[in-house]
């Protein structure tokens, strides 16, 4: 009888289960044991660890300096709008002076069918997404000046991008199927122009028609406004209208959803985001010093992680050896990218007005950079220590990412 | 005849090197607990290669080695690295000590991996470093050790866990004849004393006297099995 040969895990189940397995011990004893080692490590090689901790260090300091600039400069856009109230729940602005003296009265709500833009500027910081929603003074959607309360509409999809409004009279903007012209601005500006097709001021009774999904309309049903509010179609494509825009704004890009590739002409928008750009850079040059250090590090110390080894240390434990010498001093680097950054701030705030600020959430998201560049950093030189056999490390073999079994001992094609 | 501590059967090691190298050839080897191997035969014999596999430290093209009754081959890396650490103690040619440890850390090492309490580790170094007479320079690193005296922590820290064999390769091989000899003399005293296991393996035909079998190595195979008294085993 054929015995059955059992499966090979799959490399992901492969990953799954060693973490599973390894988290207690790295969290436990392999820690205990593997710490006076990094300790010792990085005492003996001051001069490689100070490398360490200064690349991350530079990275940290780097980022938070185009943080706070990136801040600084959205403060600044932001200053040149003047807020309206126009909704509760989302904050608008109009460009440039507003009359002194709307005459709310005379502004309507736009009914299905109609269309109003709105331009919404977005500013991309290293902080974040930050967004202007204006309306032409002469907007009818001012008539929602005169709104008190309002929220989002609670069958509003998680994640999806736009404005979803929902004043007293049941005026909504379905996210999903907004269609905006985006057209260039300055200063890493760009301007959408959102076809509001689905504000509308509903009817007496009920709407329904062939743009509204009845399915959202009943989940939206608001008992406290008497009112039906209306839910545009995700479904529904706005081919008529965003031809009509186009046809409009010849400068433009007319992007809705369903144009091709707006995925990427989005990606391409936020990589070409000066702030993003150069923060990608640092992260990339950060993680390829400490790649390269700690690279170094692995090759020049084969013969001790081999001895290791022959004693006894488990793969996950190598690994933990090296991601700790390298964590300890990206922590160092760390508080010191902190000191360089506020430093290099004080100082640029002698000459610069209105002064450039870090926020906690700056600080967060650096040390989500330090751990970043850690785990890009160190991936390849512990996943080398991983798979290197005892007699690769100790006789000073070639080590391999992926090794070849039936040929690893040769060195010349033992893998990749 | 006691139940052997360590067997192999059909041991074959080819590197793919070249056309390919037969560095050891269907050995067959049996070692009964308390037993002091040595494994003599010229360089390049394949003595090396059958402490790695003997030790766990490599994988065989064929053949099992079964150590207290777990085969080798049934054992993922990690399994292997675990059962070096508690059933296996290592002496190198070379020594082999951890630069950055002192002796008293380098010895108290293979402990710590197996979890003991901090004055357990902290008593039993202090013990073994006085039983190969160094617990005077338990504070040294090995840079400010001799190469004997390296050796001498060597052979601590391969007995800390109290292994069930010790494998020294070629342990006398970087030493001057006297520290040489007082390397031998331990083992043979810790073999006679505590009734340790032990396979060495060694060109050097004088230290026949300290083992209980020889093994006689060319090219990869055993030619030939002796006792203390130089009668021919099966």
């Amino acid at each position: 009888m054929m015995r059955r040969r059992a499966k090979e895990p799959s490399p992901v189940a492969r990953w799954r289960s060693w973490r599973v397995r390894d988290l207690p011990r790295w969290l436990g004893p392999a820690w205990r044991l593997v710490r006076p080692l990094a300790h010792r490590q990085l005492a003996r090689h001051g001069l490689q660890s100070a490398m360490v901790a200064l690349v991350v260090a530079g990275a940290v300091a780097s980022y938070l300096v185009m943080s706070a600039a990136g801040a600084g400069a959205a403060r600044e856009a932001m200053a040149q709008v003047r807020p309206v109230p126009l909704f509760a729940d989302v904050l608008a602005y109009a460009p440039g002076p507003l009359p002194a003296d709307i005459d709310r009265r005379m502004a309507r709500a736009v009914e299905i069918g109609h269309w109003e833009m709105v331009a919404v500027a977005e500013v991309y910081t290293a902080s974040g997404r930050y967004t202007a929603l204006g309306l032409s003074p002469t907007s009818r959607l001012l008539e929602a000046l005169t709104l008190t309360a309002g929220r989002w509409p609670s069958g509003t999809p998680a994640g999806v991008h736009g404005h979803a409004v929902f004043p007293d009279h049941a005026v909504g903007i379905s996210p999903g199927t907004i269609t905006s012209l985006e057209v260039p601005g300055r200063h890493g500006w760009h301007t959408l122009h959102v076809l509001v097709t689905g504000l509308y001021r509903p009817p007496g009774a009920p709407f329904s028609g062939p743009l509204v999904d009845r399915e959202t309309l009943i989940r939206l049903g608001d008992p406290v406004h008497q009112g039906v509010v209306g839910w545009l179609s995700p479904r529904y494509r706005l081919t008529a209208a965003t031809a009509r825009l186009a046809r409009m704004f010849p400068q433009g890009t007319v992007v809705t959803r369903d144009t091709p590739g707006v995925l990427v002409l989005d990606l391409t928008r936020r990589a070409w985001s000066p702030v993003l750009t150069v923060m990608g850079l640092v992260v990339a040059l950060a993680a390829a010093g400490l790649f390269s250090l700690m690279l170094l590090s692995f090759l020049r110390r084969k013969r001790y992680l081999g001895m290791l080894k022959a004693l006894g240390l488990e793969s996950s434990e190598l690994g933990l050896l090296l991601v700790m010498e390298a964590g300890l001093m990206s922590v160092l680097g760390l508080i010191t990218g902190w000191g360089m950054a506020a430093g290099l701030i004080w100082q640029l705030n002698r000459f610069h007005e209105p002064a450039l600020r870090l926020g906690p959430g700056d600080l967060a998201a650096s040390v989500l950079l330090a751990a970043g560049v850690l785990v890009l950093g160190s991936f390849i030189p512990v996943t080398l220590s991983r798979r290197a056999t005892v007699d690769q490390l100790l006789h000073n073999r070639r080590v391999y990412l992926s090794p070849n079994p039936s040929c690893a001992q040769c060195g010349r094609c033992g893998g990749f | 005849m006691s139940e052997p501590i360590l067997k192999c059967n059909e041991l074959h090691k080819r590197f793919l090197v070249g056309d390919g190298v037969d560095a050891v050839k269907d050995v067959r080897l049996t070692v009964a607990p308390g037993e002091f191997v040595l494994i003599m035969g010229p360089s390049g014999c394949g003595k090396t290669t059958l402490l790695n596999l003997l030790g766990g430290l490599d994988r065989p093209t064929r053949g099992e080695v079964i150590l207290k009754h777990r085969k080798f081959s049934r054992l993922s890396e990690n399994e292997l690295a675990r059962m070096r650490r508690t059933l296996v103690g290592f002496v190198f040619q070379f020594f082999n000590l951890l630069p950055d440890l002192t002796a008293a850390e380098n010895v108290a090492l293979p402990m710590r991996m197996i979890g003991l309490g901090h004055e357990e580790v902290a008593r039993r170094t202090l013990e073994l470093l006085d039983e190969v007479g160094m617990v005077d320079r338990a504070s040294h690193s090995p840079y400010e050790l001799s190469g004997g005296e390296q050796q001498r922590v060597a052979v601590a820290r391969a007995l800390a866990n109290r292994p069930a064999v010790v494998l020294a390769d070629e342990p006398t091989g970087n030493l001057d004849s006297q520290s040489g000899n007082r390397v031998m003399e331990l083992f043979s005293r810790f073999n006679a004393r505590h009734g340790q296991t032990f396979v060495v393996a060694s060109h050097d035909r004088g230290f026949r006297e300290y083992a209980t079998k020889v093994v006689h190595m060319l090219d990869g195979a055993v030619v030939r099995m002796e006792d203390r008294t130089g009668a021919v085993t099966p």
